[in-house]
């Protein structure tokens, strides 16, 4: 009986939405927005939610695991960011914390992947295949067109690369950007069928 | 019985040739036991399961069992026949006799020397010859009883017999059991289905070559700081550029301008130039500024930028610039910006320690604002602003060059005002002002950057490296 009752409220959820989207109805457009506004509000306390599974799951491992010490690490840091955020909202020490812990942490990380990416273009332009031969060649066309000073020696060539992204570019990511339409189309019907109950935790 | 080599049938023990190809028996490997059919070496004398004599006749080692009258002579086993001489006659010279007898002499020995020799199977067991067992029964207790299956064929079965010293194990023996049992205990082959469950393997590449694709890597991110300007930079910005300018500018005082931080600490380096460039723009006209994320990054690199510049600090104390906040739920949330920008922020005011900011002055609906300005790093995000826009707004996105091709289509359909490159308009916009030098050394360093990749590419197919497997 329970499953019965959250499978029809998420279906009449969904359907009130769509409708009140796709229908120029003022009542059905204020349905609408109250359950966006709920969803809304639901998607904070999500976030407060995955802050306390975080903290839940590392405070076990912390007192029983193999890596300790760095559960420990992530808890104190966690809460020391969080005491520091309730604390002094938007205050100095709020911004230190994010421009010199945060934010340098996190573009190291990314700048690592360039290492990891030129380690995986070496593997993947070895020519074996036709497919490794097309990436090579069409990778390294646009990495020289993307260089500025390509466009100011030639200005030719700056309308060769407009026209390399506007034309094949533009058609391999409308074809993505098609099937992504369509799978969340599919996603979507089968949750408003109810065949996926996503929200009831079952497989 | 002994099997031919050749065709593998089994001759009589006594067969010099097979019978059935004539392959001589000289070179047979095996003797079949005639009573429990195990395979044993040609030179063994009894079967290594049931102890069988294997040189005598198989109608001796398997006697039929026949009325008492017409009973055999029994037959103990340890009168059998242990000598060579009792050995089938075949057609071996003596040269080769002698030789096959000093080979196993030397195996035995080799054995007795190495290994301990077994625990007799028959050890603390009385010899069961019929002589013996009547003995120590204190005569036949069947004497004088008619009809009875006759003591000797019983006691002549093969497997009563107690095994003689040439049993024991030799050093060949040991090695043929411990290679059935390293066979027998391994692992059986993965089917397809268990191996596709593997995780993949890798190809890893050798440590030398890592680092110096990582040397590579260092000396084209130095180049921008070492480089006097080797290459040129384009002196007018291309058209995406300079239809963000010129729709930015036209924008007068009053007008108010929505700008979403959609991107994070990684890609602040190729947005936060232009970024900074168009705020600045827009705080020199008067234009009001709402700032807003949904992600939390977004607002701290926003907050950041905005401390950061004069201009900017200077709009912000002056209210110009009014930071709205996080916007969670992603599509949900811009959804409902797009409906009530009320509904989005509940919070009539937004509150801080350094300006507080009043939604009175921000408009109620998306449609009051006269440009929305996005600036991203993740395609999603991007693309959920695109599509929860209504048909009446038109944002003017400025994202990374990895995120640019995927909302190309998206301009050509007239869905974004302008699309603009971070990296490269930043490059021309820092060439059409006074920083001049800074837009060459980025160029140098692109450049440098695409040098490497040739590099790279090259190395790839002229090194002959091969990437090891690890799993």
């Amino acid at each position: 009986m329970r499953r019965i009752m959250v499978a029809a409220f998420a279906v009449i959820a969904g359907l009130l939405v769509c409708l009140g989207l796709l229908l120029p109805s003022p009542w059905l457009g204020r349905v609408a927005d109250l359950l966006l506004e709920g969803a809304l509000i639901l998607a904070a306390f999500a976030l407060l939610l995955g802050l306390l599974n975080v903290l839940r799951s590392h405070a076990q491992k912390a007192v029983k695991g193999p890596r300790r010490g760095q559960s420990i690490v992530l808890i104190v840091a966690l809460l020391l960011t969080l005491a520091i955020g309730l604390l002094f909202p938007q205050s100095a020490a709020q911004a230190w914390v994010f421009d010199y812990v945060y934010s340098p942490i996190q573009a190291s990380l990314g700048a690592l992947l360039a290492f990891v990416a030129l380690q995986a273009a070496f593997r993947a332009f070895r020519l074996r295949t036709v497919d490794a031969a097309i990436l090579l060649v069409s990778s390294l066309i646009m990495l020289f067109l993307q260089i500025p000073a390509t466009a100011a020696l030639w200005p030719r060539l700056g309308a060769v690369r407009d026209w390399m992204l506007a034309v094949p570019v533009a058609a391999g990511i409308r074809g993505l950007l098609l099937g992504i339409a369509l799978g969340t189309m599919a996603t979507a019907l089968r949750v408003l069928f109810a065949v996926d109950r996503p929200y009831t935790g079952e497989e | 019985m002994i099997v031919c080599p050749n065709c593998q049938h089994q001759n009589h023990v006594q067969a010099s040739h097979c019978a059935q190809c004539g392959q001589s028996l000289s070179d047979a490997v095996y003797r079949v036991c005639p009573s429990c059919g195990a395979l044993n070496p040609i030179d063994g004398q009894f079967c290594q399961r049931c102890l069988t004599d294997l040189t005598a006749p198989a109608a001796q080692a398997q006697p039929a069992p026949a009325p008492p009258d017409m009973a055999p002579e029994p037959t103990p086993i340890e009168s059998a026949p242990a000598e060579p001489a009792a050995q089938p006659a075949k057609p071996n010279t003596k040269k080769r006799e002698a030789k096959r007898k000093k080979r196993r002499d030397r195996k035995e020995r080799a054995a007795q020397r190495d290994i301990a020799p077994l625990p007799d199977p028959a050890e603390g067991r009385q010899p069961q010859s019929p002589e013996n067992g009547l003995a120590e029964l204190g005569g036949d207790p069947l004497a004088g009883v008619s009809d009875v299956l006759p003591l000797e064929t019983a006691v002549a079965l093969p497997h009563r017999g107690s095994p003689p010293a040439e049993l024991r194990s030799g050093h060949d023996e040991q090695e043929d059991a411990r290679l059935f049992s390293s066979l027998a205990s391994e692992p059986a082959p993965l089917t397809a289905a268990a191996q596709q469950v593997l995780p993949p393997v890798r190809a890893e590449l050798p440590r030398w070559l890592k680092l110096v694709l990582a040397l590579m890597l260092l000396l084209a991110a130095c180049i921008p700081t070492l480089s006097p300007g080797w290459l040129p930079t384009p002196t007018t910005p291309s058209a995406g550029t300079n239809a963000m300018l010129s729709a930015l500018s036209s924008l007068g005082s009053d007008a108010q301008v929505l700008v979403a931080y959609e991107y994070g600490p990684d890609h602040a380096a190729e947005l936060d130039p232009v970024a900074q460039r168009v705020l600045e723009q827009l705080a020199d006209q008067g234009v009001r500024i709402h700032l807003l994320s949904t992600e939390p990054s977004g607002l701290g690199l926003a907050e950041r930028m905005l401390h950061g510049s004069d201009s900017l600090q200077g709009g912000l104390d002056r209210g110009q610039i009014q930071v709205l906040g996080l916007l969670p739920g992603r599509e949900i949330g811009v959804r409902t910006l797009m409906r009530s920008v009320e509904s989005a922020f509940r919070m009539q005011t937004v509150t801080s320690e350094t300006h507080a900011a009043d939604l009175t002055h921000t408009p109620t609906r998306i449609s009051g604002f006269d440009h929305v300005i996005l600036l991203g790093d993740d395609s999603r995000a991007m693309r959920a602003w695109i599509e929860q826009a209504p048909p009446t707004l038109h944002p003017l996105a400025i994202v990374t060059a990895q995120v640019y091709p995927a909302l190309v289509p998206y301009e050509a359909s007239g869905q974004l005002v302008t699309l603009v490159q971070g990296p490269t308009a930043a490059i021309e916009l820092q060439a059409s002002t006074s920083s001049r030098i800074t837009a060459t050394g980025a160029t140098d360093g692109l450049a440098a950057l695409f040098l490497v990749v040739l590099c790279v590419a090259i190395l790839a197919n002229v090194l002959p490296v091969k990437p090891g497997k690890t799993r």
